[in-house]
């Protein structure tokens, strides 16, 4: 079941996402300048690159195991996922604070052109919200409070919350201008 | 000529007759349920107010045996029990059918060890092919060797039913008897019952003898191994020379009631210490006054009983208790008396979709707080809750069965060889690790084909008794040692037969002669022998991993990784060899240095998500207030304009 969810979620993300891409710049609108933001500010730049590795680490590490193997993500795979969570959890806090202020909704978020802009700030706090459990579904499995059930639960929780992540951070970073 | 085809007529339709009316006769003898077969529902067990029956002719029917008769019988468990019970369809129980090839062998489990010092043989021998064992027939071994080496710990049946069909013990059974299964050995409930006396009588050849004198009922005194085949037991006259020893019976009359009837306190739940005598570990590296020290499998300090788990109907067929057993009888039921039957009820009850209700006695439901989900895929229960607890080299352990133990008086000697390890981990057939005892394959054999047969031990004391003589051979660790030179010779004595040649298996690595020059090399036929292990299960807080001690398994020098399994051999110059663990396990040692050194980061991994979760929770918080503060104000709010302001 989360094998086909995740198959067809990520995908379809990324369709939307180039979709998003591929609207704004018809519209002409002024998408984000990933370079460009680079070059201003160097802690950023460096906040960013890392947030962007370890979600990548993270999600092919991840994502592999559930897509390929069908199975939980072991051996150097999921060692390789465990240090990639370190600068996950660093990163993206810091990341979502300078982002936040940017991405509070105001009146007209969702009005007839700007339609997508809205769905973007929905994306990031869908984004933000979804990072607490899928963070603290691990912290929480690694202490003795949890048996087999708990930890099922949490496991189940971690995977469809870094599905939802992944998925929403993709359009939001599809529909960001 | 008329006559003699009338009477030939007439012997016809006679033989004919007979065969119509006797065949349905032994049809319905095989069919018939016998008293002690079923059970008609009542829990209580029958008191066994028994006549003691014997069989003194084959083919005859059984006499009662007279306790002050001169000279008296040994009685006959087959008859004596087998008045009310079917021997034919006990005798196919797991406990006596090792012999019989049409048995599923399940799972590898101890095997018998033929254990010789002077050609520093060890080898693993069972019946039932398991893989790294060899069949008592691969190795020159009959029946009658069988009993002789191995019958101080066989409930009798198996091998000593069928020792005499060879020519090596057909001319001993008129002196011995049957080696028959003695039903008392397990079910008598008396305390007199003497399992060590029984082995002591088996070792004497006094097999017909044995039951009775185990039984606490009667004394035996004679040795059957000094008469000659030609004596007739039953006759009981003395011999003309003093060193023929023939074996007399005394009952202790006072135990017989006026109808000559014995009262035997037979059991259902046979007791522990039955089972013990065949079945127990010693963990060896403690002084013998401080056994009392040891526990006990927390189960039977629970106070369950073996048999509570290790259940079987009338065939005997023991319910061996581990997972994915696979039985010829009552199948249903096995799946609900494995740990997860017991501990994990609602597992079992959607696999096995049984009518017998798994969850039984009253097992507590594990807790398991803090282990992550997929050690449950990848281990077997045993890994954290049985056996030893794991050290840097795996214990030294012994059992009654392989280092004769039990066998209490003057008769004892403490035996060694072979070094047998505990806990080892290995990966099992279903690709899980699990805890087991191994031990180092040591013999000499015949290489054909790339297949090692091991030789028999009397052969290479013939051929190279003179080489290997142990007499001023310096002794490490049990061994006498053997040097290259000694092996290099015996395989040039041994020389090769039928294109097969000779080779010495120890330590780990097959030694075979190349023009003239040892080589020793890795082959399967060097392997460990591995056996699982099941019991002694220690209590939840002493288990692996309880309350979350990861460092248990996951740290740099953990045993279950990184112990240290000596590799035993003889060998000169072999002696210090070890693997580590993993090795014998086929992991990635590599791996679990890097995995189980990451564990140090486990408590900063933990702080920095619980920071980030602090952080992001603190985002939306007082984003989620600013919002609700803009909500709450927009109804105060004229326009957007006022809106913006705040």
């Amino acid at each position: 079941m989360f094998r086909i969810m995740a198959i067809f979620g990520v995908s379809g993300a990324w369709v939307i996402a180039c979709a998003g891409l591929f609207i704004l710049k018809t519209k002409g609108a002024d998408t984000a300048d990933i370079f460009a933001c680079l070059k201003n500010c160097r802690i950023k730049a460096t906040l960013y690159i890392i947030l962007f590795l370890s979600i990548f680490v993270l999600a092919v590490t991840g994502f592999w195991a559930t897509i390929i193997t069908g199975e939980p993500s072991t051996g150097y795979l999921l060692m390789l996922h465990c240090t990639a969570a370190v600068g996950f959890c660093f990163a993206l806090p810091l990341s979502l604070i300078i982002s936040a202020e940017k991405n509070r909704f105001i009146l007209g978020d969702f009005s007839p052109g700007l339609r997508l802009v809205g769905v973007s700030k929905i994306c990031f706090w869908i984004v933000t919200a979804a990072a607490i459990p899928l963070i603290l579904s691990m912290i929480l499995s690694m202490f003795p409070l949890f048996g087999p059930v708990g930890q099922e639960f949490l496991y189940q929780l971690h995977r469809f919350c870094a599905l939802l992540l992944v998925v929403t951070g993709l359009i939001y970073l599809g529909f960001s201008q | 000529m008329a006559a003699f085809y009338r009477y030939l007529i007439i012997a016809g339709l006679i033989v004919l007759m007979g065969a119509v009316t006797t065949a349905p006769a032994q049809d319905q003898t095989q069919e018939k349920e016998m008293l002690g077969d079923g059970n008609d529902g009542n829990r209580s067990i029958p008191v066994h107010l028994m006549e003691l029956m014997v069989q003194i002719f084959e083919g005859e029917p059984p006499e009662k045996v007279l306790p002050d008769e001169e000279p008296a019988l040994p009685f006959s468990l087959r008859h004596s029990c087998g008045e009310c019970h079917t021997y034919s369809f006990i005798n196919s129980g797991w406990h006596f059918n090792s012999s019989k090839e049409v048995v599923e062998p399940g799972r590898p489990g101890e095997p018998w060890v033929w254990v010789d010092g002077a050609t520093r043989t060890i080898i693993p021998i069972s019946g039932r092919g398991w893989d790294g064992t060899y069949k008592p027939d691969q190795v020159g071994l009959t029946p009658w060797r069988m009993i002789k080496l191995f019958g101080r710990h066989m409930p009798g049946g198996d091998y000593g039913e069928i020792y005499a069909e060879q020519l090596d013990g057909f001319d001993r059974q008129m002196i011995s008897g049957e080696f028959e299964i003695n039903c008392l050995i397990c079910h008598n409930g008396d305390r007199r019952q003497d399992p060590s006396e029984a082995a002591l009588q088996t070792m004497r050849e006094n097999f017909r003898w044995s039951a009775a004198a185990s039984s606490g009922i009667a004394y035996v005194d004679g040795d059957a191994s000094t008469l000659p085949p030609s004596y007739d037991v039953l006759m009981g006259i003395p011999p003309d020379n003093p060193a023929q020893q023939p074996p007399v019976i005394h009952y202790d009359l006072s135990r017989f009631d006026v109808l000559n009837r014995v009262f035997f306190d037979i059991v259902r739940r046979v007791p522990n210490d039955r089972c013990y005598f065949c079945h127990s570990t010693q963990v060896m590296g403690m002084d013998q006054f401080d056994e009392w020290q040891r526990d006990e499998d927390i189960h039977i300090t629970s106070g369950l009983m073996c048999v509570d788990c290790h259940r079987h109907g009338v065939d005997h067929q023991m319910t061996r208790g581990y997972e994915g057993e696979q039985r010829a009888a009552a199948p249903e039921s096995v799946p609900s008396l494995t740990c997860r039957g017991c501990h994990y009820p609602e597992l079992d009850a959607e696999e096995s979709q049984s009518e017998i209700q798994p969850g039984r006695l009253g097992a507590p439901r594990p807790v398991h707080k803090g282990i992550p989900l997929v050690h449950f895929d990848k281990l077997t229960c045993t890994v954290c809750h049985s056996g030893p607890l794991p050290a840097e080299q795996p214990h030294r352990v012994r059992t009654p069965r392989i280092h004769r133990l039990g066998l209490h008086g003057v008769h004892r000697i403490d035996y060694n060889l072979p070094h047998v390890q505990a806990p080892v981990f290995i990966r099992n057939a279903e690709g899980k690790i699990e805890p087991s005892k191994l031990i180092w394959p040591s013999f000499w054999g015949r290489m054909k084909n790339d297949e090692v047969t091991p030789i028999a031990v009397e052969v290479v004391q013939k051929v190279a008794g003179k080489i290997l003589d142990t007499t001023d051979a310096p002794r490490r660790d049990d061994w006498p040692e053997l040097t290259e030179e000694q092996i290099t010779q015996t395989l040039n004595l041994l020389d090769t037969v039928e294109e097969s040649e000779p080779v010495y298996v120890a330590g780990g690595k097959l030694y075979k002669l190349l023009r003239g020059d040892l080589i020793p090399s890795e082959h399967p036929a060097a392997a460990p022998y591995t056996w699982p292990i099941g019991h002694d299960v220690r209590p939840a807080q002493q288990s692996l991993g309880y309350d979350a001690r990861c460092e248990d398994c996951h740290d740099q020098d953990a045993p279950i990784f990184f112990g240290q399994v000596v590799v035993d051999s003889p060998v000169l110059g072999q002696g210090d060899v070890v693997k580590p663990m993993y090795e014998i396990l086929g992991a990635d040692g590599t791996y679990w240095k890097s995995f189980n050194a990451s564990f140090a980061f486990r408590s900063f991994l933990k702080t920095v998500g619980f920071i980030a979760c602090g952080l992001l929770a603190a985002i939306l918080l007082l984003f989620g207030l600013l919002a609700l503060k803009r909500i709450m104000l927009s109804g105060v709010c004229q326009n957007s304009e006022d809106m913006g302001k705040i």
